[in-house]
């Protein structure tokens, strides 16, 4: 039925002849991709029959022609329409457009079967096609009009979604400022709408054919940008020791895949279909480790596969960007929860910290302390009071801060530790060394690991140290205290001291804790 | 008067001991500020009250709560978590005494010692067993028999534990629908399936006798 009416709307020539040169012979060809493509005059006829064209009364009909030559068509030995300046070598002639259409005249255009000839030269190629590129139909000139428009807007349609997304991808990085799986997302929505402009160039804006070669030279380096881009974004996203391994396997194997097919749009299949296998197995991967955002990404990258291998030549085409659009999508979704989760990490940590101190053990042995102080000790009680304000107020000023200087921090140490010391009656001392007090460190994580060598030591002095050494890149913070009891369990306080590195450094820091007799150390390795 | 504190935290062990002397005016006081200390003293018996913190240097005292409540003395946990006082009362302890108290407080907590009268009433009974602790739902107790300085409670699977603490002890912790029907006899009211002139029938068929003068209270209370 569509095939009848795509009949009825549109004539195509039955068959096809063609010979080389002015005063070759004749033969015939089954399809346009038998036609030679070689740079040599060439001549085609065929004929097409007009009778069971359906015609809109009033509407002029139109013929399309595209192909890689320059070109002189004839309607029944009329010449109607010239791309280019035909020529018997390359000096002689000017390349033509790609694709051209020209009104038939009317009088012309008579419901009967017509003769279409056309003279071509194509010196000017700079390449080897293994079918070249042809087309050859007739319709009226709206239709006409209308279908090279459509091409173009889809492209269009789905080059928005691209644009939007990036630019919205590339303004989360700047807002998150460190997250470099947005920048990716960035460069690769970009990449992508430049693989779409570079798609729809021809139905766009046109060009004449020399320049086809330039174009499809950029539609496989396109492909390989966008196709390299989607795996580093999503080792990104999904880190794994093994990621840099596949990603610049990816990339090598990518670059070399173009060589092997001959056809430009394999080319680019190809380069899809292994960055394409390659993201897929990555994110499942993700979501069998339960990444957070992987299943969403996974949802992305799986209807994208799927479209390609339904149909892997309209996935070039114009499959590809609505895929890509839909992909893009869904990653972003993943990051901007991802980022949501770290905004709700901070306001955790920023909680934590507040709450520590509103701790019910915290806070009543405090005041029960202070209850006999004040009877007993007034002046104690007094200093007490003093030595705890001043606490509160840092760790007040402090919560909401990702860094402060170490000095603040030991400042801090130092006013809970007197707190303490008139809360327990135990004299607590910390020795600094190495430390110059004015590198940045995530607040309270000092103030933690004092605070677990006084939960867990006992006796009526507790010594605590804390060393800093600086070796190249790296600053390596060493806590030493007597190990008390109960010590060894993952506590609240190491998660602590793990979040606000994380949200500090990313992974870029280690923490350990080890027991060594009867002294408990803590080894925390950052950037310097 | 022997009276065992354990608190980790010095100053408030040193408010608690002062004030215990004061208001028992015994001078036999002692304190644990670790774990294993409290342990220690919990199982070096006799004490007659024990005021016990849940919290030591970051370890959960209720080992020490269940240790404590196998135990034959009476139980007063001073605690800075209010929330753990539910449970605490659960394990027969006398009284909850939130940090920080003052003087009157722990008054009343001396009060409800002196009287047996906790605020409120156990539901679960932890019993000795050689080296092992265990608990049992109040629930589960038919009747409890006592002899000289201990109990035997018999329970409804038929089984019987011994447990530190006096008849009266028990009685004073158990709700109201554990009742004296005997000098020697505590019954569980919502186990009972008939009465006879001098017993209760209770529901797997065994007999605890009513002594002449519980007769009246037990019959009030079963409205029979």
């Amino acid at each position: 039925m569509i095939a009848l009416m795509l009949a009825l709307t549109f004539a195509f020539p039955a068959q096809y002849e063609m010979r080389v040169g002015p005063e070759g012979a004749w033969t015939r060809v089954q399809s346009l991709s038998e036609l030679p493509a070689g740079t040599d005059e060439v001549w085609m006829r065929g004929e097409i029959d007009l009778s069971q064209l359906r015609r809109i009364p009033g509407r002029p009909l139109a013929i399309y022609f595209g192909g890689m030559a320059s070109h002189e068509l004839y309607w029944d030995g009329v010449l109607i329409g010239r791309g280019g300046v035909v020529g018997s070598t390359k000096e002689a002639e000017t390349p033509g457009p790609i694709e051209s259409h020209y009104q038939i005249p009317d009088h012309l255009a008579t419901p009967r079967v017509h003769s279409v000839v056309a003279r071509m030269s194509s010196f000017h190629r700079g390449f080897a096609p293994v079918h070249g590129y042809w087309g050859v139909f007739v319709t009226d000139y709206d239709s006409m009009i209308k279908s090279r428009r459509w091409s173009a807007q889809v492209a269009m349609i789905a080059m928005s979604g691209l644009v939007i997304t990036g630019v919205f991808a590339f303004a989360l990085f700047w807002l998150t400022r460190r997250d470099r799986s947005f920048l990716l997302l960035g460069t690769l929505c970009l990449a992508a709408a430049a693989l779409l402009l570079a798609e729809a160039w021809r139905p766009l804006f046109g060009y004449t054919y020399d320049w086809h070669v330039v174009r499809m030279r950029a539609i496989v380096a396109l492909s390989w940008l966008v196709g390299v881009q989607l795996v580093a974004l999503l080792v990104t996203r999904f880190p794994h020791r093994l990621g840099r391994t596949v990603l610049l396997a990816t990339i090598a194997i990518a670059a070399v895949l173009p060589w092997i097919p001959q056809g430009w749009d394999q080319k680019s299949l190809f380069i899809f279909m292994l960055c394409g296998s390659v993201a897929t197995a990555w994110t499942v991967f993700a979501a069998v480790r339960r990444m957070h955002g992987s299943v969403l990404a996974l949802t992305g990258v799986g209807v994208a596969m799927i479209a390609l291998l339904f149909n892997p030549w309209r996935w070039v085409d114009n499959l590809l960007y609505f895929a890509l659009d839909f992909l893009f999508i869904c990653l972003l979704c993943s990051h901007a929860l991802e980022v949501r989760r770290e905004q709700q990490e901070k306001a955790r940590l920023q909680l934590e910290i507040v709450r520590r101190h509103m701790q019910p053990h915290f806070l009543m042995n405090t005041l029960t302390a202070l209850s006999e102080w004040i009877e007993q000790e007034p002046k104690t009680a007094v200093r007490m009071i003093e030595s705890l304000s001043e606490e509160l107020r840092m760790l007040g000023e402090m919560s909401t801060r990702a860094f402060v200087t170490e000095e603040d921090e030991l400042r801090l140490c130092r006013s809970h530790l007197e707190n303490m010391s008139l809360r327990r009656d135990v004299a607590y001392e910390l020795q600094v060394e190495g430390v110059d007090g004015a590198r940045l460190v995530p607040p309270a994580i000092f103030h933690t690991l004092v605070e677990n060598a006084i939960t867990h030591g006992n006796g009526e002095r507790v010594v605590m140290r804390l060393t800093s050494r600086t070796h190249g890149s790296r600053t390596k913070y060493t806590f030493e205290s007597t190990r008390g009891e109960g010590r060894g369990a993952r506590g609240e306080g190491t998660k602590y001291i793990e979040a606000r590195l994380r949200e500090a450094w990313g992974s870029a820091w280690s923490f350990r804790q080890s027991a060594i007799g009867d002294v408990w150390r803590a080894e925390i390795e950052v950037p310097a | 008067m022997k009276i065992a504190i354990v608190e980790d935290e010095a100053i408030v062990a040193r408010r608690l001991e002062r004030m215990v002397r004061a208001i028992s005016g015994s001078s036999d006081v002692s304190i644990a500020a670790t774990f294993d200390a409290a342990m220690a003293l919990i199982r070096s018996r006799p004490i007659d009250l024990l005021f016990l913190d849940l919290n030591l240097n970051g370890r959960d005292g209720f080992a020490l709560l269940e240790e404590a409540a196998a135990a034959p003395f009476q139980t007063v946990v001073v605690s800075a978590h209010h929330e753990q006082a539910l449970r605490a009362f659960e394990y027969g302890v006398t009284d909850f005494v939130a940090k920080p108290w003052s003087e009157e407080r722990l008054r009343l907590a001396f009060e409800r010692t002196a009287t047996r009268e906790p605020q409120r009433r156990a539901t679960t009974i932890v019993v000795r067993k050689g080296r092992e602790l265990r608990s049992i739902a109040a629930d589960d107790i038919v009747f409890i028999q006592g002899a000289d300085d201990y109990s035997e409670l018999h329970l409804a699977d038929g089984s019987v534990h011994l447990h530190e603490k006096t008849l009266n002890a028990l009685g004073a912790l158990l709700p109201p629908h554990f009742l004296r029907v005997h000098r020697s006899y505590i019954a569980n009211l919502a186990r009972v399936r008939g009465v006879r002139a001098s017993s209760l029938v209770m529901k797997d068929d065994t007999l605890v006798p009513v002594g002449r003068v519980y007769r009246e209270a037990v019959r009030a209370k079963l409205g029979v």
